[in-house]
């Protein structure tokens, strides 16, 4: 046999090494991308590339968060229920603007008719624990849809009250958890979740009674 | 005493000490905020983040001042409480830190939060440490001041955010405290303060350009007593509940006779010992109305201070929560408080409803307990340990609820009725 045919392997071996590397240098990059990316999406601290929003947890927003409230309350199917245990506070020296809100995981037998605001300074504190009716029926506050301005705190009473509207659209015991908010503060965007939990009792007797299901972690 | 130093929700904290929070400390409580690696001394350093964590984070850091206000040069150490011993035990309390402050007075003093005796201190207390400071200058020194700090502030402070992403959140444990900046006044004659004889600065125990020496002590007595962790009221046609545990979550005073002439209040420990169980109260008549205190029972113990003949140096006697035990019981009778709430800032729940409340609000009780003798305060409710849940009746179509300082849904303390 002659020996050019043996040879060529010997030449074309370095450029398929080189090949080879720059692949596993390229799906080592992507994979540590992933993680990292996978990482910090995990801590919460997620920056979209959609208007740089910011993801904050509730302990690292501008706003007070005093803690996770579960309410509940028994309407029949369509009645409307207004839960107000969602008071946020800010804390900082620039006013903050609410751009809107949304109630999370809400269950197939819950409807959401909406979360409205009043920041007004001239309230009263909110008088909505869990009460019939929406837009809540609490004469001497204002309440309203995104966007609203909360003034950082000088004075009581303090903060915005947030009033969640669900109503029960079938036979049972359904649950909405968590509320999304997004806001401005200094030409920064944000978004955090609040944990409160909400529950309807539609039809199944005169009292709405917890579940310990309901401390369940959100989904989100 | 209110120990309680304040942080605004929101700023950044980690590790740099803003003037806005810097307070001076005779024998009152101080924070401090654990970051770091290995003790080091940085003599007349400003406080200045630390590159990285072999080289460590600034744990606390302050100044020292004498009598007439102005800088002096000193030494500060950090030592750790060690937890619960049996009784007659001689306890050596470990120096887990130390610096020596310049002429500018500053001092910033670091720790590992790996050193094997933060580690396990850690795990005894459930994630928390308990700590003291003592400072030293001009042959004057301050008696112990005692602070707290947790694994996950560690934690927090031991990854630092990327660029431009979110600070994280306080790291004191207060979560709504002071910048971690402790100052010490050393001026002669000021509560807290000890002047050392001449002999005693002889002996040794007057520290120059050195850390101070580990104080002992002997656990004289130990003893459990209920301590209030919280309250709750509650109206006609509803049924309440409040639970705590099964990780204790109170932060208790320590009191301090520290020359000898008295008891006084120097900060505060962290009792985060688990137990098996949660404890509840509940059972009241859900037509009648209710009003009390709760308490559970933790352990205190009594410490005698060895000191050389004729000194105070490290105190003369301390009691100290040292662990929970469980148990329940009603203390002072507060229902007086109810029957207020109506449409000026109280919340209305229809008939049938109920509020569960599972929240970080804590509040401060003075004189929660009274042990050797001693009242101390307390305060609760840092974490989700502390429940309060209602569950309101159909005798009435609106039941009222209201809190002390906002809405009964964050306020520290829930009041309840009327009902309409």
């Amino acid at each position: 046999m002659t020996s050019p045919v043996t040879s060529a392997p010997d030449a074309s071996a370095p450029s398929t090494t080189k090949g080879r590397r720059r692949w596993v240098l390229i799906v080592v990059v992507v994979v540590v991308a992933i993680a990292v990316v996978g990482a910090v999406a995990a801590s919460g601290r997620w920056t979209s590339g959609v208007g740089r929003t910011t993801r904050l947890a509730p302990d690292d927003a501008p706003f007070s968060y005093p803690g996770r409230d579960t309410v509940g309350a028994p309407a029949p199917v369509g009645v409307p229920l207004s839960f107000g245990s969602l008071l946020l506070t800010n804390t900082t020296d620039e006013p903050i603007t609410i751009t809107g809100a949304r109630v999370l995981e809400a269950e197939i037998g819950v409807t959401v008719l909406g979360v409205q605001f009043d920041a007004s300074p001239h309230r009263k504190a909110s008088v909505v624990g869990a009460l019939a009716g929406f837009p809540a029926p609490n004469p001497g506050s204002a309440y309203q849809d995104a966007p609203v301005t909360v003034e950082p705190v000088t004075a009581l009473p303090m903060g915005v009250d947030v009033v969640v509207g669900l109503q029960a659209n079938r036979p049972g015991r359904w649950r909405a958890r968590g509320v999304e908010v997004s806001y401005e503060q200094g030409g920064r965007s944000h978004v955090t979740t609040y944990a409160n939990t909400f529950v309807v009792c539609a039809e199944t007797g005169p009292l709405c009674r917890a579940d310990p299901s309901d401390d369940e972690p959100l989904n989100a | 005493m209110n120990t309680s130093l304040r942080l605004a929700k929101g700023r950044p904290l980690r590790g740099t000490l803003g003037a806005k929070g810097r307070r001076s400390l005779g024998v009152g409580g101080a924070a401090l905020v654990l970051a770091g690696l290995a003790p080091t001394a940085v003599a007349g350093a400003a406080p200045a983040p630390a590159s990285s964590a072999a080289v460590g984070l600034p744990l606390v850091s302050g100044v020292l001042t004498g009598a007439d206000g102005h800088p002096v040069a000193g030494q500060v150490s950090l030592m750790l409480d060690p937890g619960a011993k049996p009784v007659g035990t001689e306890v050596t309390v470990p120096v887990v830190a130390s610096a020596t402050a310049g002429a500018d007075g500053r001092y910033q003093l670091t720790l590992a939060p790996d050193d094997p005796t933060v580690a396990a201190a850690l795990a005894a207390n459930h994630g928390w440490v308990n700590l003291m400071i003592v400072a030293e200058a001009n042959g004057l020194r301050t008696m112990a001041e005692t602070g707290r700090t947790s694994a996950a502030n560690l934690a927090s402070l031991a990854s630092p955010p990327a660029a431009g992403s979110a600070l994280p959140g306080p790291t004191w444990v207060d979560r709504a405290g002071a910048a971690p900046s402790v100052d010490f006044a050393l001026a002669a004659g000021r509560p807290g303060v000890t002047a050392l004889s001449p002999a005693q600065i002889a002996a040794g125990e007057a520290q120059t350009g050195a850390a101070a020496p580990p104080c002992r002590y002997t656990v004289a007595d130990s003893q459990q007593a209920g301590t209030v962790v919280g309250e709750i009221h509650k109206w006609k046609d509803t049924t309440a509940t409040f639970s705590y545990g099964q990780t204790a979550d109170s932060d208790i005073g320590v009191g301090v006779n520290a020359t000898g002439s008295g008891w006084s209040l120097s900060g505060t420990v962290h009792v985060s010992q688990s137990t098996s169980a949660t404890v509840g109260w509940g059972g009241w008549a859900a037509d009648g109305i209710f009003g009390g205190q709760l308490q559970t029972q933790f352990q205190y113990e009594r410490r005698h201070w060895i000191n050389a003949p004729g000194s105070t140096y490290c105190g003369v006697e301390s009691i100290v929560a040292v662990g929970w035990n469980g148990g329940t019981s009603v203390g002072a009778d507060v229902h007086q408080y109810d029957g207020h709430c109506d449409t000026s800032g109280g919340q209305d729940y229809k008939g049938g409803s109920f509020l569960n409340r599972d929240s970080s609000r804590a509040y401060r009780y003075y004189g929660a307990v009274n042990v050797f003798g001693v009242g101390l305060d307390a305060q609760s409710g840092y974490s989700s340990s502390v429940r309060m849940h209602w569950d309101f009746g159909t005798g009435a179509t609106n039941h009222w609820m209201c809190g002390n300082d906002g809405p009964s849904t964050s306020a520290a303390i829930v009041y309840a009725g009327p009902n309409t």
